[in-house]
């Protein structure tokens, strides 16, 4: 069964369709990348996908798993296995990062009927994920996303994903606002987490992130349509190009 | 960490709002109904008074027949018939004074339910408790414990009689019996209460705690608890609160009287979780409080730390008065009002003494459709050379029928004072809501989770023991707010 | 454009509209305002000069814009005023009733100069005009023992947009205007208010905004004179998209007492308020603050922002103050701050160090600290009447 398919979807924001009819099948196991202008609808692709409020499927179909997730909450389909990493990690004064991230984790644990993790485990296995990441114990400590910079707020995204182990991961813009190193560290941490088990969608303007997070598939988005679809080829073509030839000649 | 995921627990656990409903059937004996010197006479004999005391009593009551009820806050209440009320009503098993194995298993039973095992090996460690159940002390905990430091720790009307010098000295003496209509009425009534003396250099070796439950029928609790810290001394005192749940309104209306000496320090905890009625606002409790501390030695300090979810309305402003220098007064306050609620509180920090600092951090979260007010006054007066004040006032709205208002007091009458005060209104924001729904929390959750965040500078400052407990209650109380 | 309907003697509204007389009567009924009362909890009215002074003379018309008032009575005919100006007196009419709607029930300076009314006056400004030359209103004039009530209606039509200038200078023991001011949809006004009434007297003002959408209000106050001044603005913000801007400044010296009391009151979605409220006290001078901000239940997305500051110079100086929010709305941004103190002594310090003299230094910094909130008008010709009297103010004190 495929892992993602999304079928002739159609959003509107307010009064303004955003998204004119998407196709995008995606399997376990691959990458796919969507590139795309600004204001072409990847934003708003990534919370269509993930359920925000205010965003209108006004026809079409996203099924996870075979199941359409149209008419569920974004926390039933955040515990139905999907993902979303956020170009903009909010910040939440007062909540410990610690009491956040094990409350996500047992919300997906009690979802697949699993046991909950207890504090020492959970603390143990934070602690080993966010080495990876170079996700410190003082972050840790701090209250989700207050007061950190804009990488850690990126690599604090990746360490959620690599806790949560979603099976539909989407990634809105994990580059921008991160320098050469940083960009390095999320990168190998996303591609730790590819597998077999998940499939991933990563939303860019540039071809940069995706010489780091190599793609199996290349999507182009513009005026909320796949315009052109293609392998890890295709993102340097936009490089070399830009996106005006392929848009004119859509 | 981890007391969040037990505030979740808490929250899908609970299937009614308020489940400290209960009431427990014991055989009670209650004065008429009423209020009249007579009335007044019969408690004083109920708790067979010296001659001073009882006279006390007739000056407050006569005070009170001449005052009136405050209106200036931002209160809806219907007026209250002070005739319709039960003064005095304790359980009979509960006459003369008890061992714990002489209370009655009824009464053990009902504190157990609450959570509050009198039982001193089922207890929590290092912690005495004064358990008041309507009008009188049933049982106290850890005295003879206590005794060994020096520490006194019995009900009010026992120490009535057993330390006379300390109860005339102190009582009414930060709080005078006309300091306003409640405190007149609390004089000229109170039935029973804590009496805490910490002597000299004495660090008290536990937490000390008073339980109270209102559990008659149309009764009034009236309870007085004064706190005593000598100089170099220490102690940390909690308050809880529980009341069954009923249709009609009752009313309680303590007061709490704290004196600090010379390099004393007096932390005062209260989670106050009294009935708060249905969400239509029928039944539950009017708590109408007068909390005041006197920081009489230089260096002493007073905290008071406060979450307040029940009562159907709740009118105090636990105060300090700053007389010694560099004496320090802080507030910390988390209230939360759902359904019908009405909140008006706050605090009082009046500077006497050079170098007096305060803070005051406060968090007001309305949801329902109820109203939540901070009232403050920050006063300075000419001779606290160098006085310091810090307030932080914050609300959040939950849903859009509810309200929040701050309104603070400040009067500054000496130049090199310092006042500072900041207030901010806001909700949880779309972001934040979406943040962390995306990580698979439900909404009920999130916004406990939100919510204690927004008040985790107020929660710190609890005794460890009761922060689980004062987190809970936060999540139960905004239960049914959202969605 | 020459007043119409001016009577110099005319018949008294006091004595002879319904209004005037039912307020004259609230107000015997009601008194001076009650100790227990939250709105003067910080100023006590003792006994007030009630003796409402009765129309002057008529002078010279004054220069383009200015419309001179002695003892509450205006003095010129009005015929400097731009052409889309119109003056008119108010009589016992249908105007009055318009202008009293606007006063907010049972309160007390409401019913205090409606009931005492000297001279009442309307002025309209035109839709969609523009005026260019501030329109001056130079309250002056008047003796010791007598009382003084201008009722003044100014009515900025929509789209229209100008600059208004209140100066009041009075030697009247009181002195106690009522205005309301009511700006059309989209009406762009600058409203400064000089109180530098004679030290004897006393200053009790109320001035009602009644605001329309997408209106643009900047408004601003400077309490300088009198022995006792209050006053007193309310303002409603009636529709949506409005600006909103309701600063104020008050220096107290000897033993002045100045109250700014304001309310600004978000009834409708998406409007903008700020205040910023900065005070100087020296002597036994009391100051005093009151601002209250309300969001009413649909006023969602509104801003509200309120900050104010007061400087304690003297050891008997005092300031109170009772910022206030009273939010019914859950999707807004709302704050206040409120601080006291003394000047800060490191900055005192640091610009001794550098030679410069402890006063030189004081006045320096006290300078600072005004001139951030006279920074918030933003119309250059009205902010100079103020900065002009408040460096007066400062060069007394040397």
């Amino acid at each position: 069964m495929n892992l993602l398919e999304i079928k002739n979807l159609k959003a509107k924001i307010g009064d303004k369709e955003i998204l004119h009819g998407i196709d995008l099948t995606i399997n376990r196991g691959e990458v796919h990348a969507i590139m795309g202008p600004n204001g072409s609808g990847k934003s708003t692709l990534s919370y269509v996908l993930s359920g925000r409020d205010g965003y209108e499927v006004t026809d079409g179909e996203i099924l996870l798993d075979g199941e359409s997730v149209l008419d569920m909450e974004a926390d039933e389909r955040a515990r139905a296995g999907m993902f979303l990493a956020f170009q903009y990690p909010v910040e939440l004064p007062g909540v410990g990062g610690m009491s956040f991230l094990r409350a996500a984790v047992n919300a997906r644990l009690r979802e697949k009927g699993e046991d909950e993790v207890d504090q020492l485990a959970f603390v143990k296995m934070v602690r080993a994920k966010a080495k990876a990441l170079g996700v410190d114990d003082e972050m840790l400590k701090r209250a989700v996303n207050v007061g950190f910079s804009g990488g850690e707020k990126k690599r604090y995204e990746i360490l959620q994903m690599a806790l949560l182990e979603p099976t539909m991961a989407v990634l809105d813009e994990t580059d921008s606002g991160l320098d050469v190193d940083a960009l390095r560290i999320v990168s190998e941490g996303v591609n730790a987490l590819r597998g077999e088990a998940r499939g991933m969608l990563v939303i860019t303007h540039y071809q940069r992130l995706l010489s780091h997070i190599v793609p199996d598939y290349v999507h182009i988005l513009a005026g909320g349509r796949i315009i052109k679809s293609g392998d890890k080829d295709l993102a340097l073509e936009v490089e070399n190009n830009g996106y005006a030839g392929l848009i004119d000649a859509a | 960490m981890g007391a969040t995921e037990e505030t979740i627990a808490a929250v899908e656990e609970a299937t009614g709002q308020y489940k400290y409903g209960f009431v427990t059937d014991v055989e009670t004996e209650k004065a008429p109904k009423g209020l009249n010197e007579d009335i007044i006479r019969f408690i004083s004999a109920k708790k067979n008074e010296p001659e001073w005391m009882l006279e006390w009593r007739l000056k407050a009551y006569a005070k009170w027949l001449t005052m009136e009820s405050p209106d200036w806050a931002k209160l809806d209440i219907p007026e209250i018939d002070y005739q319709d009320i039960y003064y005095y009503a304790a359980p009979k098993s509960a006459e003369g004074p008890k061992s714990l194995d002489e209370v009655d298993p009824e009464l053990l039973a009902t504190y157990e339910k609450l959570g509050i095992p009198l039982n001193e090996q089922k207890m929590l460690a290092g912690v005495a408790v004064d358990a008041v159940f309507d009008s009188v002390s049933v049982a106290t905990t850890f005295r003879e414990e206590l005794a060994k430091s020096g520490v006194i720790f019995c009900p009010i009307s026992e120490a009535v009689h057993s330390h006379p010098e300390l109860v005339k000295k102190y009582i009414g003496s930060v709080v005078p019996v006309a300091d306003n209509y409640f405190s007149a009425l609390n004089s000229a009534v109170f039935t029973d209460g804590s009496f805490v003396y910490i002597p000299k250099g004495v660090r008290c070796p536990m937490e000390l705690s008073t339980y109270f439950r209102i559990n008659e029928k149309n009764t009034g609790q009236f309870e007085r608890t004064l706190i005593i810290a000598e100089d170099a001394s220490y102690v940390s005192y909690l308050e809880g609160c529980t009341a069954p749940q009923r249709d009609e309104n009752q009313l309680h209306a303590a007061v709490v009287e704290l004196v600090a000496m010379e390099d004393a320090e007096i932390k005062y905890s209260t989670v106050q979780n009294w009935y708060p009625g249905d969400a239509d606002g029928k039944g539950g409790i009017y708590n109408f409080v007068t909390k005041r501390g006197a920081c009489r030695g230089d260096r002493s300090k007073i905290a008071w730390t406060q979450v307040e979810t029940g009562s159907a309305v709740t009118w105090k402003y636990p105060s300090c008065i700053l007389q010694g220098k560099d004496s320090v007064g802080e507030f910390y306050s988390v209230a939360v009002t759902n359904g019908a609620q009405q909140a008006d509180t706050g605090t009082k920090m009046i500077h006497l003494g050079e170098g007096s600092r305060s803070t005051i951090i406060s968090k007001g979260i309305s949801a329902g459709k109820s109203n939540n007010t901070y009232r403050g006054l920050v006063q300075v007066m000419p001779k606290a050379e160098n006085a310091r004040n810090f307030t932080q006032c914050d609300s959040l709205l939950v849903g859009d029928k509810c309200g929040a208002h701050t309104v603070p007091y400040i009067v500054s009458r000496n130049p090199s004072g310092k006042i500072e005060h900041e207030a901010t209104t806001s909700r949880i924001s779309e972001d934040q809501m979406f943040y962390c729904r995306q990580r698979g929390l439900d909404e009920e959750e999130t916004v406990s989770l939100i919510v204690n965040g927004f008040c985790r500078e107020v929660m710190k400052e609890l005794p460890m023991e009761f922060a689980v407990e004062a987190q809970k209650l936060i999540g139960i109380s905004l239960e049914g707010s959202v969605g | 454009m020459a007043m119409r309907g001016l009577s110099m003697q005319p018949n008294l509204l006091r004595e002879n509209a319904a209004l005037c007389l039912q307020a004259k009567q609230e107000f015997a009924a009601n008194g001076l305002p009650a100790a227990k009362n939250e709105a003067w909890i910080y100023t006590r009215l003792q006994a007030l000069t009630l003796n409402p002074a009765n129309a002057g003379e008529e002078a010279q018309a004054d220069e383009a814009g200015v419309l001179s008032f002695s003892a509450g009575w205006l003095q010129t005919g009005g015929d400097n005023l731009p052409a889309s100006v119109t003056l008119t007196e108010m009589g016992d009419d249908a105007i009055l009733g318009e202008f009293a709607a606007h006063l907010p029930e049972d309160h007390f300076l409401g019913s205090l100069s409606l009931g005492h009314a000297t001279g009442a006056y309307l002025i309209e400004i035109a839709a969609n005009a523009a005026i260019e030359t501030p329109l001056q209103l130079v309250f002056e004039g008047g003796e010791e023992g007598q009382s003084s009530h201008p009722l003044i209606f100014i009515k900025c039509g929509a789209g229209a947009s100008c600059q208004l200038a209140e100066i009041h200078s009075g030697t009247t023991s009181l002195s106690a205007p009522v205005m309301v001011i009511d700006a059309g949809a989209g009406a762009k006004i600058d409203h400064v208010k000089l109180q530098a009434e004679d030290s004897q007297a006393s200053h009790l003002a109320l001035t009602v905004f009644a605001v329309a959408q997408t209106a643009d209000i900047n408004s601003f106050t400077a309490a300088i004179g009198a022995k006792l001044g209050r006053h007193e603005t309310h303002a409603h913000l009636n529709g949506e998209h409005i600006e909103m801007a309701l600063s104020s400044l008050y220096l107290g010296r000897a033993e002045q007492h100045q109250d700014i009391t304001t309310r600004m009151l978000h009834h409708m979605p998406n409007c903008t308020s700020n205040q910023v409220i900065r005070g100087v006290l020296d002597d036994s001078a009391k100051g005093v603050f009151q601002g209250k901000v309300l969001v009413a239940r649909d006023a969602q997305k509104t801003d509200g922002q309120q900050m104010s500051r007061a400087l304690l110079l003297s050891r008997k100086a005092e300031a109170d103050a009772k910022p206030e929010l009273e939010i019914y709305a859950d999707d807004v941004v709302c704050s206040h701050g409120a601080t006291v103190g003394e000047l800060d002594e490191t900055h005192l310090f640091y610009m001794m160090s550098r030679g410069i003299s402890e006063d030189d230094a004081k006045n320096m910094l006290i300078q600072a600290f005004l001139i951030d909130a006279l920074e918030q008008v933003r119309h250059e010709a009205l902010a100079d009447i103020l900065s002009h009297a408040v460096h007066d103010w400062m060069a007394e004190g040397l």
